[in-house]
């Protein structure tokens, strides 16, 4: 477009368009592009490897890991968490870019995968009177739900922080996608561990943080990936 | 745009010069509120301004463009559903005042209620009401943006609204 024309078009802006222009164009500096969601998700992934790895060093997988990786319902079960926690992580990372177009498919997708997840302990695992799992937490200090904290922590303050480098819309809905991915991996991590695979353990333990906790990410994200538009 | 990121301004004010009637336009198509449109208008600019890192260049440019100002168009009318709900109009304001029965001590009554506020809406709402400044104008001596400014005040009206209801309950 020639030099005129455009002089033309900005005369015949509003005067508060031309100065909001002006200031916009004053304030321009050099950014670096954001990276792919690709690319955040392979670092989140390198990472959430590394946590795993930390986290498995420090208290051990159980002496029947590789059992249980060949068995059909716990091998399903680790398998089922943690494709979750990586799709959610994807969408969390996809959701925080200016031009994600919402669509409910990944939201129903994931709320059925997560509703199957939570009934996998009730339809394959043995059942455990609820008395024994609150004894046996009280008496171990409730090591698991303190282990899924531990591991979700540090990936979601990972996640989260990679996030809020982009610009979200929705701040709300990444946050709840990356909070979930979070505690989605600390339930994988405590389940290499822990080896009572039994119905209440399982959800009271493993699964329940996430439920009770998960407003508190939706809650942070709505602050914290709207940070870049205030 | 890759000049743009590159933070030269020549390309930059080309680029907005060029966008701001597009982006003007698809406003206006999809705000009814015709008092809105100006607003919205310069969330959506100032979205832009702040999202343009995340694009890539390798990509075409208008898909991404016309995404980032759709999802900027909801959040900036999100955001004024927001701030309208927190509005009290101006006229309920002077009615609340208005209702105040007693002619004299109507003044020291509103300054009363005015130092019973939080201190950012106080000043929000004495910049704006009692010293008559533009939104703008307040909002770059408080050094916070409009919307901001604009939240503070509503808030201070709401406040306001309330301290002198009791006080006017309290009288009878």
């Amino acid at each position: 477009m020639s030099e005129s024309i455009q002089s033309n078009i900005k005369s015949s802006l509003p005067e508060s368009h031309r100065r909001l222009v002006d200031r916009l164009v004053a304030e321009n500096k050099p950014t670096q592009p954001a990276p792919t969601v690709l690319g955040q998700w392979l670092v989140w992934l390198v990472f959430s490897l590394m946590a795993i790895a930390l986290s498995l060093s420090l208290i051990g997988p159980q002496f029947e890991i590789l059992e249980k990786l060949a068995d059909f319902s716990s091998g399903g079960f680790l398998a089922l968490t943690f494709l979750l926690a990586c799709f959610t992580a994807w969408m969390g990372i996809a959701s925080s870019m200016p031009d994600y177009r919402p669509h409910p498919a990944p939201r129903i997708v994931a709320a059925i995968l997560l509703l199957f997840l939570f009934s996998m302990p009730f339809l394959f695992f043995d059942k455990d009177p609820m008395a024994q799992v609150l004894a046996r937490d009280m008496a171990d200090e409730w090591f698991c739900p303190r282990t899924v904290l531990w591991v979700a922590l540090p990936t979601w303050l990972m996640l989260g922080w990679m996030a809020s480098r982009n610009a979200s819309f929705h701040p709300k809905w990444t946050g709840a996608w990356l909070g979930l991915s979070a505690f989605l991996l600390g339930a994988g991590t405590i389940q290499l561990h822990c080896a009572r695979w039994e119905t209440c353990h399982m959800l009271v333990d493993h699964l329940l943080p996430m439920l009770v906790l998960i407003f508190l990410p939706i809650w942070i994200g709505g602050y914290w990936f709207a940070r870049w538009r205030k | 745009m890759k000049l743009t990121q590159g933070g030269d301004k020549a390309a930059y004010e080309r680029l907005l010069v060029e966008m701001s009637p597009v982006i003007f336009n698809f406003v206006r198509k999809r705000v009814f509120n015709q008092d809105h449109v100006e607003d919205v208008f310069q969330e959506v600019l100032l979205s832009f301004h702040k999202a343009k890192h995340s694009y890539r260049t390798d990509l075409p440019f208008p898909p991404w463009f016309f995404a980032v100002i759709r999802n900027a168009v909801w959040a900036a009318l999100k955001k004024n559903h927001k701030i309208g709900q927190l509005e009290v109009p101006l006229e309920d304001f002077f009615d609340i005042a208005s209702l105040e029965t007693m002619e004299d001590g109507i003044d020291d009554r509103i300054h009363q209620a005015l130092a019973a506020l939080p201190e950012m809406n106080r000043q929000a709402v004495e910049l704006l009401k009692l010293k008559g400044m533009s939104v703008e104008t307040a909002a770059k001596t408080l050094g916070i943006s409009s919307a901001a400014l604009r939240v503070r005040a509503h808030r201070g009206y709401a406040l306001l609204k309330k301290i002198l209801k009791t006080q006017v309950e309290k009288n009878k």
